[in-house]
């Protein structure tokens, strides 16, 4: 890398980290906050502007562990972002924010995170969950179901 | 600033948050009067790292439906405590006390 490309690369680099500590001070937008339509908590959601500037979407149909795979009904994105060397992947509707220290280990954790989630809420009775759980029972039920 | 991750672990066990472990993470899973909210976080099982990153807490903030990360520190380190946390989760409607 020659040394023009290097500062360039350390200018994104020191501007992504800026963005970064700016946004741990920022309330996260990621539930109702008011009923209004006019909400603007959507514009200033700090994880979209990051998402810009560093996600990738992946479409998952199957997912693997040991002894178990599970297949989607319909494409799952994945949202991977990085910060400060750990690399994220995410899915709000399945409520996963999974990690890693590469794009590939955070998918792999992503995978590992659907199969426990799938397993886990497909053992609780309807009459163990509520509110959110109860959505992400419904959730995980139909959407994936196993191989056999 | 970074948690304590043993520390945190120990106050999510006395805040309605139940352990599951499995081979790759140690779950932490949030209970309202026996019922799961749905509201989780979770540990890996490296013990590598002793304090829980800003990186971390960030990611824990959200599984745990928290707005900040100084809230999300709370409730890990201890300031915040179990009837506390649950208001937050009812004024955010992940449940409803009354859905029993």
């Amino acid at each position: 890398m020659s040394p023009a490309h290097a500062q360039v690369y350390q200018d994104i680099e020191d501007s992504y980290n800026l963005i970064k500590s700016r946004k741990l001070d920022i309330p996260f937008g990621g539930y109702e906050v008011s009923s209004s339509e006019e909400s603007t908590e959507v514009d200033f959601d700090p994880g979209e502007y990051l998402q810009r500037i560093g996600t990738k979407t992946f479409p998952k149909w199957q997912f693997k562990s040991t002894g178990l795979k599970v297949y989607s009904s319909k494409p799952i994105e994945v949202v991977i972002t990085r910060g400060n060397g750990t690399y994220f992947a995410e899915n709000e509707a399945l409520d996963i924010c999974a990690t890693g220290d590469s794009e590939r280990e955070a998918l792999e954790d992503f995978c590992q995170h659907v199969i426990y989630f799938y397993k886990y809420y497909k053992q609780l009775g309807w009459d163990q969950v509520m509110g959110h759980a109860r959505k992400l029972k419904e959730s995980y039920g139909n959407l994936f179901q196993e191989e056999r | 600033m970074g948690v304590d991750r043993r520390k945190a672990m120990q106050s999510l066990s006395k805040k309605g948050f139940h352990k599951v472990e499995n081979s790759h993470h140690i779950y932490f899973h949030h209970k309202f009067k026996g019922k799961e909210t749905g509201v989780y976080t979770y540990f890996s099982h490296s013990k590598k790292e002793k304090e829980i990153g800003s990186n971390l807490v960030l990611s824990m903030r959200k599984q745990l439906k928290l707005d900040k990360n100084s809230e999300a520190i709370d409730l890990l380190n201890c300031p915040m405590d179990g009837k506390q946390y649950n208001e937050i989760l009812i004024n955010k409607n992940i449940f409803d006390p009354a859905d029993f």
